[in-house]
């Protein structure tokens, strides 16, 4: 899943140059109805733990294999996930909703809605700004 | 009336309450709603609490005696209105209507801005629990809509505005009479309430708060007195998590500074649930020369250490409730952790 460069752009300018107000939606139920959704190159597996490992691909453009050219890389980083961060993993399916997933979250672990919230959102921010998830609108467009 | 307020801008009846506590002030308002935004200051402060639509309750409280000069021409001018009595009634009581007036005046800028037409209405003023307050109530309307109650407490002696705005959709009259039926500005008994993200603990009402930590899954509210007795009330989150590599017993020395204080570890039991407990004294002897300093004024240095800690399962969370205090006191730790609701 690539993010198109102009899209990017703007996310950056977004970010770094706030008066622009070119960043993510900031309106709360906006947001809520964005599906996170996980980055089909990323394989993925659960530990006996129920702890999933990623395994994230570095990249194969043309930088990536003239880095992979100097320097010796492997085919793929791992990354563990604890116990509620596979939770939340496992429910970034493209089928949840945001709001859905800080229900589910709530009710599992009986956690406050405030903070399941921010739980969720500032986990989710972690990973899209690594690109492991991606958020769509359903009969909207890709963010 | 207890009332529920859902996405929609529906109200139902019957539903539980958050309790909402803050530096005295305590109310009531429908669940889900969490607080947002607060001062750590007693004389001079603010909390916000939002729901999880569009609705928010505010509350400011001043102690017009205590109200810091920003300069010296300020300080002269507050001086010479004191002296002179200006702005404070013939009974001592501060002038409600002016400070309401400057309030609301703020509120219609605001709505002017969002070029929507400003209307408030002020009801007489009235006297409440028994003349303890004076109370005005306001309702507005521009930018959204408002109902709030401005009243000056004779008792902590603090003038508290509190409001309850929304859309012109949302049930904000519901929820406003729910949060000033119940709504109190100081302790009962020596004791105030402080609840927030559903932790709900008693402390003394001469501790005030000095730090707190207020983190996803962890809080943390930290209290002093005079003479320098401190008492550290914490919360975690997601305890079937943290305990499934430790127990609790493991899990409390290795958060709470048992073994500095030279304390020893016995199980226990707090709100039927399984606890663990310590006794110790102070043994850093920078720990040791502080406490002296801090206790020479009260006579009553806070040298020995007192922890709890238990798992609430219905709740999910562990908490931790720990004492630096003085000889003289006795049975502290046993009085919060008993009015510490943890389910």
């Amino acid at each position: 899943m690539r993010v198109p460069l102009a899209l990017r752009a703007r996310m950056l300018a977004g970010k770094y140059l706030p008066f622009l107000k070119l960043g993510p939606p900031t309106d709360r139920s906006v947001a809520f109805r964005l599906r996170p959704v996980r980055n089909s190159a990323i394989e993925w597996e659960c530990g006996e733990e129920g702890e999933a490992l990623l395994k994230v691909p570095y990249r194969k453009d043309k930088l990536g294999r003239a880095l992979s050219f100097l320097v010796h890389l492997p085919e793929a980083k791992a990354v563990q996930l604890d116990e509620v961060g596979t939770f939340v993993w496992q429910l970034c399916d493209g089928e949840h909703t945001l709001e859905a997933i800080v229900k589910e979250m709530s009710g599992k672990y009986k956690m406050n809605r405030r903070e399941a919230e921010m739980s969720v959102t500032t986990f989710l921010q972690m990973l899209s700004e690594r690109r492991f998830v991606g958020f769509y609108e359903r009969g909207g467009k890709q963010r | 009336m207890p009332v529920r307020s859902s996405d929609d801008g529906n109200v139902e009846q019957d539903a539980p309450q958050t309790l909402i506590g803050w530096q005295g002030v305590r109310f009531l308002l429908p669940p889900e709603w969490n607080l947002t935004g607060f001062s750590l200051d007693r004389s001079n402060g603010y909390l916000k609490v939002d729901s999880p639509g569009s609705m928010f309750a505010q509350v400011k409280w001043t102690d017009p005696k205590y109200t810091q000069s920003r300069s010296v021409a300020e300080w002269a001018w507050r001086s010479w209105k004191t002296y002179r009595g200006g702005g404070v009634a013939a009974g001592g009581d501060p002038d409600l209507k002016q400070t309401l007036d400057a309030f609301l005046k703020d509120t219609a800028k605001a709505a002017k801005k969002s070029r929507s037409e400003f209307e408030c209405k002020v009801k007489p003023e009235s006297e409440e629990l028994g003349g303890q307050r004076m109370a005005h109530n306001f309702s507005w309307t521009g930018n959204g809509q408002g109902q709030g109650k401005i009243w000056y407490c004779r008792e902590c002696k603090r003038v508290v505005i509190a409001q309850v705005v929304g859309t012109a959709r949302d049930p904000v009259p519901a929820v406003a009479s729910v949060m000033f039926s119940e709504m109190r500005d100081h302790g009962e008994d020596g004791w105030e309430t402080w609840a927030l993200f559903d932790l709900v603990i008693g402390v003394p009402s001469n501790f005030s708060l000095k730090a707190q930590k207020l983190m996803s899954g962890y809080l943390r509210l930290e209290f002093q007195r005079i003479g320098g007795e401190k008492l550290v009330v914490e919360r975690w989150g997601l305890a079937d998590v943290a305990l499934r590599r430790f127990s609790l017993g493991e899990w409390f020395e290795k958060t709470c500074p048992v073994r500095q204080h030279a304390g020893r570890v016995a199980e226990s039991e707090v709100n039927g649930h399984k606890a663990v407990m310590t006794s110790g004294s102070v043994k850093s002897p920078s720990a040791w020369a502080r406490a002296l300093a801090e206790g020479a004024a009260t006579k009553n240095p806070a040298l020995h250490y007192e922890a709890a800690a238990w798992s609430c399962p219905e709740a999910n969370r562990i908490y931790a409730v720990q004492v630096w205090r003085g000889k003289q006191t006795v049975g502290l730790i046993d009085e919060v952790v008993a009015r510490c609701e943890c389910h």
